[in-house]
């Protein structure tokens, strides 16, 4: 796959998301920018996919029915993963409560919806590749 | 090195102007006739994202693509 001079390691990254067809368009985006993508269009499906994905990055859609993003990111870091991914927590829940729950559920980083991509490519291109 | 064609395939799945309200109406079909349990086939979901969201992206995606045809001229 092709890479940018501005990303030199290709990011692996999960983006969990309800909402299918954002996660599609964010996916499409990543690709575009070199990294390998897979999408999740639940939490439960995300966890489940880390088996197999040994993903750098997870972006992760908050308000999710069945499971929130605060519990799979929990969730996430109760697991026994190779290395510890950089979670992304993509939301519309902007409040300092939301961020301090963020915080406490294991998320790194609170980027509010919709994103500014360029943030976001500069995040995953500063963040480290594989090891 | 991004290729053009590769925003403009995003661009055009951003372009595509399904409101988040459409029904999705899957085709009854029946076979054979008069069968007991009939199936439902669906069509593909068309691609929907929230206006504001679609309109934001789209704006970024159209800006990255110019300042990409730029840096090319």
């Amino acid at each position: 796959m092709d890479t940018d001079a501005a990303y030199p390691v290709p990011k692996r990254v999960l983006v969990i998301d309800d909402d299918v067809d954002a996660a599609r368009m964010l996916a499409m985006y990543l690709d575009l920018e070199g990294h390998s993508v897979q999408t999740a269009g639940n939490a439960r499906d995300g966890i489940h996919k880390l088996a197999d994905f040994d993903a750098d990055v997870i972006l992760l859609d908050l308000r999710m029915p069945e499971m929130t993003g605060f519990e799979a990111a929990r969730q996430i870091r109760g697991l026994n993963l190779p290395r510890r991914p950089l979670i992304v927590a993509t939301t519309g829940c902007n409040g300092a409560h939301d961020r301090s729950a963020c915080e406490d559920a294991g998320i790194d980083v609170h980027l509010a919806k919709p994103l500014e991509l360029d943030v976001l490519s500069r995040l995953l291109a500063s963040s480290l590749g594989p090891q | 090195m991004k290729a053009g064609g590769a925003f403009d395939t995003l661009l055009s799945l951003l372009e595509t102007r399904v409101p988040r309200t459409t029904s999705h109406r899957g085709t009854l079909i029946v076979d054979p006739p008069g069968a007991v349990q009939p199936f439902v086939e669906k069509e593909p979901r068309p691609f929907s994202l929230h206006r504001h969201l679609r309109r934001c992206y789209l704006q970024q995606i159209r800006l990255m693509r110019d300042c990409h045809e730029e840096r090319i001229w």
